[in-house]
């Protein structure tokens, strides 16, 4: 759900940038 | 700006939130409270348009929800949550996507970064590489990337929770004067109810799936609406 969210807050358009976005997201943080 | 009326969600085949009537205005920071599983976070999701099925009416500008186009909607609203849910790339890529996403143009897309990355003091880390930074600085940059779409609406769902007191703090206070300097409307999910308190206008207090009470903290602390509400206050920490 929080992928989704993510991407649709920043702007949805399509699955290019969920895809992008999943491929560039940190799985953890310091 | 934004009217619920007879609002009943169901996840699973089970009620898990239900408002009666709900009005947030324009240029209000609206606190949801209530205990863990309250039902504060299905709110946040379904003002999100990301939680369907739903009974009732919510409006938008006096337009259902369900009548919106998607991306026109969801172009209105940011979400940050309590991970920060950066992608491994500088602050400024990170803060600066959303826009790279809606094609705004580079200069635009910079300037409006800075002032963002600025306002939320992480500027002095625009080139720093989101893994290489604290919690507290992870959820600044996530502030910001969604304060630089300048949102309408502006969702958070206890971005704070992770977060050590000292930094907590801080950021609530940097937080709490950003939103009285630009009017954004905001719902801020938390069970902190001092939090709740500091940032807003109105709280409404969510308890065992419905929407109890709304008005400010003394009016809730002074009159609790029912006994599930002041047995909730109770539990808070004095």
């Amino acid at each position: 759900m929080k992928w989704i969210a993510l991407v649709t807050h920043l702007s949805w358009s399509g699955a290019r940038e969920l895809r992008f976005a999943q491929s560039k997201m940190l799985q953890t943080l310091p | 700006m934004i009217q619920i009326g007879d609002l009943l969600v169901e996840r699973n085949g089970r009620d898990v939130l239900r408002v009666d009537s709900l009005d947030i205005q324009r240029g209000e920071t609206l606190t949801v409270v209530g205990p863990n599983g309250a039902g504060k976070s299905t709110m946040l999701l379904v003002l999100a348009r990301l939680l369907k099925p739903w009974h009732g009416e919510v409006l938008y500008d006096g337009k259902s929800l369900k009548q919106w186009n998607e991306l026109e909607y969801r172009r209105r609203i940011s979400f940050v949550f309590q991970a920060p849910l950066l992608m491994d790339m500088t602050v400024e890529q990170n803060v600066a996507l959303g826009l790279k996403f809606r094609g705004t143009p580079k200069e635009e897309r910079r300037e409006r970064a800075r002032k963002w990355m600025k306002q939320l003091g992480v500027e002095s880390l625009s080139k720093r590489r989101a893994g290489e930074l604290s919690g507290g600085e992870a959820q600044r940059v996530s502030l910001a990337r969604a304060f630089v779409l300048e949102p309408e609406l502006l969702l958070l769902d206890e971005p704070f929770a992770a977060l050590d007191p000292p930094t907590h703090a801080k950021l609530l206070e940097d937080l709490s004067a950003i939103l009285k300097q630009d009017h954004r409307t905001a719902v801020f999910v938390t069970h902190n109810l001092s939090e709740a308190a500091r940032l807003s206008h109105r709280i409404a207090v969510i308890v065992g799936g419905a929407l109890r009470q709304v008005g400010t903290a003394k009016q809730i602390k002074s009159k609790p609406a029912d006994e599930t509400v002041a047995a909730f206050l109770q539990e808070l920490p004095q």
